[in-house]
């Protein structure tokens, strides 16, 4: 399990999404779980954003604090415009399938980045059962990218879903209202931060478009963006998610 | 016969070491390559750096915060280490991080050092470029790495042609100068690089083709 249900979490739930505090580096076994080893881990700590940083600290944390929520590790791709002192470069953060990069490189390659879970763990490569998306009867939404595009002074940010099954269809524009992006940091803590769909007023913010029945989200960050910096979204480091 | 690589060298205080893409975002998350970017950017930006290759007008450029730019000198590091043979060596004074040098070696042994960014040490001073030690295990690294011969690409009319004059006057002569010969170090003259994005992409706010002059420095390791 790579994903926490939306009701009635248990330890075992705990370990499996989460493992081992704070990174979730390495496995978990289900015994000998301490529940506050995690309060640096979730997007919210006792229902507000968790602002616990690298000092630690007492943070109180609830277990819906843990619902619809996961973990992400980015990895990243560069491109550059040759060599040496003058060179531009061109940088893809984030997880990624491979059908999830091949929608949003500009070269279209199909080549998966980072690992849709906590650690470097087996299993699908794209991430299911993630809320939000609705429960249709005949088929399964999976997240098959989140992350960034990074060029010159700005870039684009980027969530891949894609609909598989019998009747397949891409999940709808109005899907998520917000992610909640909280970044793991190596030496513990971290931040969390906030992603409306519905953020900006005077720029373009997120628009989405299908492919078949994958949905591109998309949103400008940067000097034309509708975000300032990349550095609160997915990147090519560790992070839990939630998606409203 | 397999040789190792030692990423990592000390002398006394100072320290110098082969990043690796999680360092440089750790170094990027916690705050420390904006501060690589605010110390250095009296270099950067005292009209010598266009940010080439990038379809911004210049009062766009300007309007550009701190905080976008170092998100450009994150990308910077990050297409350094990409390259073949690509490098990000930091430098240290007692375990302060002082310098970010940006490059790549190739299968020649060349070491092309193509960018660096730099703050004071954590007295506040710059004391550290004046010092052998800090030097030597630069180049210890450097050549550790494979590089058997060092160039130094730097902007025309940058103020770092001083710091290269001022550092070959003074370490030419210092017996403990003894990994990089300053001796040697020649300008070469100006070169002119060219540079595109691939064939058949567009990339939004950089120029398809385009093309830099810098001056190309020269020098031996001991």
């Amino acid at each position: 399990m790579a994903w926490f249900k939306d009701t009635n979490v248990d330890m075992a739930e705990l370990a499996s999404v989460y493992r081992t505090p704070n990174q979730g580096v390495s496995a978990k076994s289900n015994s000998n779980i301490s529940f506050t080893d995690y309060r640096h881990m979730p997007p919210q700590a006792n229902g507000s954003n968790n602002t616990l940083g690298i000092s630690g600290g007492n943070q109180t944390l609830r277990f819906d604090d843990l619902h619809d929520t996961g973990g992400v590790v980015g990895g990243s791709s560069t491109y550059t415009t040759g060599s040496t002192k003058g060179a531009q470069t061109r940088t893809l953060a984030g997880a990624f399938t491979a059908h999830g990069a091949s929608v949003v490189r500009t070269d279209g390659s199909a080549t998966s980045q980072g690992y849709m879970k906590l650690g470097s763990q087996s299993g699908t490569p794209d991430l299911r059962g993630v809320g939000s998306f609705g429960v249709p009867t005949t088929f399964s939404y999976y997240l098959e990218g989140i992350g960034s595009e990074q060029l010159s002074l700005g870039g684009s940010f980027f969530v891949v879903v894609r609909g598989s099954g019998y009747q397949a269809s891409a999940p709808a524009a109005n899907s998520w209202s917000t992610i909640r992006v909280r970044n793991l940091l190596v030496n513990g803590g971290g931040f969390t931060t906030n992603f409306n769909q519905s953020d900006g007023t005077d720029v373009i913010g997120w628009t989405s478009s299908v492919s078949g029945t994958t949905r591109i989200w998309t949103a400008p960050h940067g000097l034309a963006g509708v975000y300032n910096l990349p550095s609160g979204w997915v990147g090519n480091s560790t992070h839990s998610i939630e998606f409203i | 016969m397999v040789t190792k690589v030692q990423r990592r060298y000390t002398v006394g205080m100072y320290t110098a070491a082969s990043l690796t893409e999680q360092d440089i975002a750790t170094l990027y998350y916690e705050g420390v390559l904006k501060d690589l970017y605010i110390q250095s950017s009296g270099y950067i930006n005292r009209g010598t750096y266009a940010y080439p290759g990038l379809d911004y007008t210049p009062e766009q450029i300007a309007s550009a915060s701190e905080d976008h730019k170092t998100d450009f000198w994150y990308n910077v590091c990050l297409g350094n280490l990409a390259q073949p043979g690509g490098v990000v060596i930091g430098t240290y004074v007692n375990d302060y991080l002082v310098s970010l040098f940006m490059g790549f070696i190739n299968d020649n042994g060349e070491y092309h050092l193509c960018n660096f960014l730099m703050r004071p040490d954590a007295d506040g001073t710059r004391n550290f470029l004046f010092v052998s030690e800090y030097h030597n295990v630069l180049g210890e690294v450097e050549k550790s790495l494979g590089a058997t011969v060092a160039y130094t690409y730097v902007d025309v009319g940058s103020p770092i042609h001083d710091s290269l004059t001022s550092w070959i006057n003074y370490f030419r002569n210092i017996e403990e100068s003894n990994v990089k010969n300053w001796g040697s170090m020649v300008n070469l003259g100006e070169v002119t690089q060219s540079y595109g994005v691939p064939e058949g992409e567009t990339w939004e706010n950089v120029k398809d083709n385009y093309s830099c002059t810098f001056e190309k420095y020269k020098m031996e390791y001991y």
